[in-house]
């Protein structure tokens, strides 16, 4: 008798031991999937703000009436004129956001897009923008307007450029505090960044 | 737990970044000094320089009209950037800006002195054709591993000429 308890009782803690490495390893596996998930997107978000800012910085280059060369300001796109590529030839710059994607497991992901004079717009779903926003402002650092697009005769005033832009992974990851919470509860790896710029200091100067 | 706090630690840092840049980008947009911003004196002298660096009476950051003017406005100036979350006071701050989708609060001061060109780190009193912005950007949750609290500092210099 006395040997089958034993049985019972080594059987029972062998599977309590084995359960246990189970929720750990997944814990682990958890936690690293949420370290990889949140370098992602800070990784993503670094990448998009350098070709921004690139992009922004060249706004009116060698063009003959600087502050005619923003086209387009709305508050999810921004056109503008500018020797993009240095060549001598003047060249259309478009950023903009597209819809929503249905296809990913996180819904608020959208396309964010780059096109050059026209050539087919280059996106990337796979960075995880969820929020593109653009806010124009005047020289006295006051909101032009908050209709948008803005109106022709309003493009000339735009001094500086607010953007502002969030990244998220794209699906849920472990919380770090409460590893125990079911996916549904879960969020979303996010990077965020606010820029003010001037819309180029190849416009004017401030005074 | 480590690997959690260099995670945190950097996207805090990355938006931290964003915001010091901002400020400074702002700044270096402004005139050198008062005595070029409303008027261009005849003579340039560094004895018509601004020996106090302070906004002008009346003017407020983001003011609109009254909106600083010359770099050295920006001396003192503290901004709370905050999350709709955590509209709670500052003692101090002369702005708060509620931004959705910051995750934390952000404490961003500006320093604005008299630098030479030939000790760009060291401030002087005497006046110069340059002057250095140091935005300092901190937050409650820029904790590295040590649990103090860190300071992220972005130095920027503006030269009259």
């Amino acid at each position: 008798m006395s040997v089958i308890l034993d049985l019972i009782w080594s059987t029972l803690i062998a599977a309590f031991v084995i359960l246990l490495g189970l929720r750990l390893n997944a814990s682990i596996a958890g936690s690293a999937d949420a370290s990889k998930a949140s370098l992602n997107v800070q990784e993503s978000l670094v990448d998009i703000v350098q070709t921004i800012e690139y992009d922004f910085r060249k706004i009116a280059y060698r063009i003959a009436d600087p502050s005619a060369a923003i086209i387009v300001a709305d508050s999810s796109r921004l056109t503008f004129l500018s020797d993009i590529d240095n060549n001598g030839t003047i060249d259309t710059v478009s950023w903009y956001a597209g819809p929503k994607l249905t296809s990913m497991a996180n819904p608020n992901i959208r396309g964010l897009f780059r096109s050059v004079s026209g050539e087919g717009a280059v996106a990337a779903p796979g960075l995880g923008v969820t929020e593109f926003h653009l806010k124009y402002l005047d020289q006295d650092g006051v909101e032009i307007s908050s209709s948008y697009p803005l109106p022709i005769a309003d493009l000339r005033r735009i001094w500086i450029i607010e953007t502002t832009m969030m990244i998220e992974s794209p699906y849920k990851v472990q919380d770090q505090l409460n590893p125990e919470l079911s996916y549904a509860d879960m969020g979303y790896a996010a990077a965020f960044w606010r820029q003010t710029r001037l819309a180029s200091r190849n416009i004017r100067r401030h005074g | 737990m480590e690997t959690n706090d260099v995670t945190n630690s950097s996207e805090f840092g990355i938006a931290a970044v964003s915001l010091a840049t901002s400020l400074v980008e702002e700044a270096m947009g402004k005139m050198f000094d008062e005595v070029v911003a409303d008027t261009v004196p005849p003579t340039m002298a560094l004895s018509i320089l601004s020996t106090t660096l302070q906004k002008e009476s009346g003017e407020r950051y983001r003011g609109g009209t009254n909106d600083f003017d010359d770099i050295d406005d920006y001396n003192n100036l503290f901004v709370v950037y905050t999350s709709p979350n955590d509209m709670s006071a500052v003692a101090g701050a002369d702005t708060i800006l509620v931004v959705p989708g910051l995750r934390a609060r952000y404490y961003v001061r500006a320093r604005v002195n008299y630098v030479n060109s030939t000790a760009l780190d060291d401030t002087t009193s005497a006046r110069t054709w340059h002057k250095k912005i140091r935005v300092e950007v901190t937050s409650p949750r820029i904790l590295p591993i040590g649990q103090a609290q860190d300071t992220l500092v972005y130095p920027a210099v503006m030269s009259y000429w």
